[in-house]
This record gives C-alpha cells, sequence and structure tokens, in this order.
C-alpha cells in the first residue's frame, strides 16, 4: 500500500499577506484544525519559505507589497519543485478580474475575504490530501527510479547510461521542438526505459557474450515487464509509450510488437536512437568503445536500412556536435 | 454601521478569544494602515489609493460586512478606475466609521465577549 492514499499525516502551510490580522487569523484558524502555520509577509518571503519550508499548502493574497501574489504563484507553478504544490489565491470578494489572472497564473483555489472559517479549513484540508497523494505518487515513482538505477548497477558496464539517456532523449526532443510533457516524459523514459530487466536473469543480463535464442527470447520480455510495472501509476501514463516501444523499429524489425513506421510512438523512437547510440559509444567487456563518429555512422547505416527516421538520426547528431557526420555520409 | 460582537463572532466561528486577538491587531495596525491611505490620497497616486484601500478593506473585513469595509472598497474602486475626485470626502467618512468600529473593538476587547452594541 503506498503510504499517504489511506493516511493522514500534519500538514504545513504558507500563509502570505501583508497584514498583520488577516495573517493571525489564518494562522489560528489553520493551527487550531492541526496544520503547521509558516508565515511571510511579502511576495520575495513567501518564495523564500517556499525554498525553505517545502509547505503542502499555499495561501497567497493578491496585493502583496514588491512581488505580488500572482506573480509568486506563476513562479511556483513554473518551477518543477513546487509545480505541485496547491495554491490558493485570497481575492476580494469582488474582485473578478484577480480571479482571472489567478487562473492564468495556475491558482489551484480561490478564497474571498472576508473568509469563512469553516470554508478556509475544509479547503486546506481537501487540498493537504490532494497533496498528500501526489507526494504518495512521488515516493513511488521515485521508488521505481531507484529500481532502474539498481538493475543499471547490477551491470557495471552500463554505469550511468540512465543518466545519459535521459539527457540525450531530452536534447533530441528540444531540437524536434517537442512541448515540455513531452520532454519531462522524455526524462523520465531515459530512466526507466529499461525497468522490466528486473525480470531479467543476471546470467542473461551480464552473459559476456551473444545470446542464445532462448536466452534472446527471455531478454525480448522487459519492455513488457516494464510496461506491466508502471501501469498502475498515472503520472507515468507518458512514459510507458517509451518503456514498451523503445526496442521497435521503423521497419518493423523491433519488438515486442513489430510495430511499423508512425505505429511506433515518436518518444520511444527518440530514446531508440539515443539508448543504441549510448549502448555504442560505452565499452561492454567484449568490445572496446565507438567513438561518437563511428556510432553516428552507425545511426545513419540504420536510418538508411529504414531502422530510424533519418531527419531524427541528424538532428540527434547535431545536438552532439557530429552534424559533419551527416554532411559525409 | 451593523457591527455587533455576535456578528463579528459568527464570522469568526464563535472564538472569542481569536476575536480579541484580532480586535487588539487591528487598533494596533489601523493607524499606519490609514496614514498610507491618507498619503496616497494626497499625492493622487490612484494605484497606490488602490492598494491601500484594498489593505484597510481585508483588515476591517474581519469584523463587519458593511460601513467601514463598503467604504474602502469605493475607494479601492475609485484608485482602480483613476477617478479620484471626491476621494478626500469618502476618505474622512472612511476615517469616521472605523473610529467607530475601533470604540466597539475596544470595548469588546477590554469585556471580553462583551455586549457592546455598534452605532
Amino acid at each position: 500500500m503506498i503510504e499517504g492514499l489511506h493516511t493522514t499525516r500534519r500538514s504545513r502551510v504558507l500563509v502570505a499577506d501583508d497584514t498583520e490580522s488577516v495573517r493571525s487569523l489564518f494562522e489560528r484558524l489553520l493551527s487550531t484544525d492541526g496544520h503547521d502555520v509558516v508565515i511571510a509577509k511579502d511576495g520575495r518571503g513567501a518564495l523564500d519559505a517556499v525554498q525553505r519550508e517545502r509547505p503542502d499548502v499555499i495561501l497567497l493574497d493578491v496585493e502583496m507589497p514588491g512581488m505580488d501574489g500572482l506573480e509568486v504563484c506563476r513562479r511556483l507553478k513554473a518551477d518543477p519543485a513546487t509545480r505541485l504544490t496547491p495554491v490558493v489565491m485570497v481575492t476580494g470578494q469582488t474582485d473578478l478580474s484577480d480571479r482571472i489572472r489567478g487562473i492564468e497564473a495556475g491558482a489551484d483555489e480561490f478564497l474571498s475575504k472576508p473568509v469563512h472559517p469553516q470554508e478556509l479549513r475544509v479547503r486546506v484540508r481537501s487540498l493537504s490530501r490532494v497533496k498528500h497523494l501526489i507526494d504518495a505518487l512521488d515516493s513511488a515513482e521515485a521508488a521505481f527510479v531507484t529500481l532502474a538505477l539498481t538493475i543499471e548497477a547490477r551491470d557495471p558496464s552500463t554505469n550511468g547510461h540512465c543518466e545519459r539517456l535521459a539527457r540525450h532523449a531530452v536534447r533530441l526532443g528540444r531540437a524536434l521542438a517537442l512541448g515540455s510533457e513531452d520532454l519531462d516524459a522524455l526524462h523520465r523514459g531515459g530512466y526507466l526505459h529499461d525497468v522490466g530487466k528486473v525480470g531479467v536473469p543476471d546470467a542473461i543480463l551480464l552473459k559476456p557474450g551473444p545470446l542464445t535464442p532462448e536466452e534472446f527470447a527471455l531478454m525480448k520480455r522487459h519492455p513488457e515487464i516494464g510496461d506491466s510495472l508502471c501501469a498502475p501509476l498515472q503520472s507515468l501514463r507518458r512514459v510507458r509509450p517509451i518503456v514498451l516501444c523503445h526496442h521497435e523499429r521503423l521497419d518493423g524489425s523491433g519488438y515486442p510488437m513489430a510495430l511499423r513506421g508512425d505505429e511506433v510512438p515518436l518518444l520511444a523512437q527518440i530514446v531508440g536512437i539515443v539508448d543504441v547510440f549510448d549502448a555504442l559509444t560505452s565499452e561492454r567487456p567484449y568490445r572496446v568503445a565507438l567513438t561518437d563518429e563511428e556510432a553516428g555512422k552507425y545511426l545513419l547505416r540504420q536510418a538508411q536500412a529504414g531502422k530510424f527516421s533519418r531527419r531524427h538520426v541528424e538532428a540527434f547528431l547535431d545536438t552532439i556536435g557530429n552534424a559533419e557526420i551527416c554532411l559525409a555520409s | 454601521m451593523n457591527w455587533t460582537p455576535e456578528r463579528m463572532l459568527a464570522r469568526l466561528d464563535g472564538d472569542t478569544e481569536l476575536a480579541a486577538q484580532l480586535a487588539e491587531i487591528f487598533i494596533d495596525e489601523y493607524p499606519r494602515m490609514f496614514e498610507r491611505l491618507r498619503g496616497a490620497v494626497a499625492s493622487g497616486s490612484a494605484d497606490e489609493v488602490r492598494r491601500a484601500a484594498h489593505a484597510l478593506k481585508g483588515s476591517v473585513s474581519n469584523f463587519v460586512d458593511g460601513g467601514p469595509t463598503a467604504t474602502a472598497f469605493e475607494l479601492e474602486t475609485m484608485g482602480r478606475n483613476g477617478q479620484l475626485a471626491g476621494a478626500s470626502a469618502v476618505l474622512d467618512r472612511l476615517e469616521r466609521e472605523i473610529v467607530a468600529l475601533t470604540v466597539c473593538l475596544q470595548d469588546f476587547h477590554s469585556k471580553g465577549t462583551g455586549s457592546a452594541e455598534g452605532s
């Protein structure tokens, strides 16, 4: 059972308001409801307090000296470390324009002044539960990444592979002008793509020589094992196609489903390219590492043979400063 | 003004201690907030009038719906619209209303739950 889904824990709530009586009111109401309350008197103070205290719920007054609540909210929602922390904008009852600007800034909820005590408590309780669920899922995902790195550590020759893959995949994604959600999926997919290797015995995973057909059949099961491991986590829904399809090839020669052309998800195509590149440029017990240039030429030949998109391969080689290979080939 | 201790307590979940604490803070903080608003009106800075009136409205609205809360909102709206003609008169009215409220709050604060009726 994931901790946090069925249990309640004490929440930390940040109250940011430049008016002392409002701060005192909120502090009193929330602390008597069992929350730890952190106080900030202005926008800058609110950002500092978020960094320092990592609150579960943030209450922001719109009007604050220096940096207003809307700007604080925008910054929090732009930062991957805080974007999932619920933000409540506290506005005047009649300030429709503040609400509209609050929605644009990414606020999750609104409270009108004067705040009714019961409404404040119920809103904060409800958002705390949401945050605890998010934290629980984050923990589950962190456990998956740890598992993936543990698998990587089983094979000393693949040291650092996941991290490099995540980096290369994001670079290529950026070169292809993908959006932030896709780039995020590529980053996580870089770490998790081989998580299914947890189901592959050491004798096969670490075998120094070529695999027998039976061994290879077992090895080829890792994308489906990984996909079924990731399936229960809603937060990994964009990563699953990478885990399942990163060994598929455009000409239908890949596995596990022998998909062809556009059937191979774009993010999986990207991870497939950078996965091969990283494998070739890393030393193995049975061969030395290829240079970037040699690996690039290999990828171009594979693209020529219809396994990868030539455009994607060229874009990738461009990102690692090997564009001249494309021109030479 | 429609202030009564009962109405105020109803807004604060019946928490007498909290009401007394807020009354004390308000009596201490409103002169600074009011002076900021007075300065903004005097200088003709509409945006600062809006901000200062908004802050005062947020503070006073813990105690009462109409009266000074409504008047502070009136000044906030004048500031938002950039129309400060007549703002001094509204400011004077707001001052009278706040003084009346603080008398009630002081009475409430000194008597605990108190029985002071607003004017």
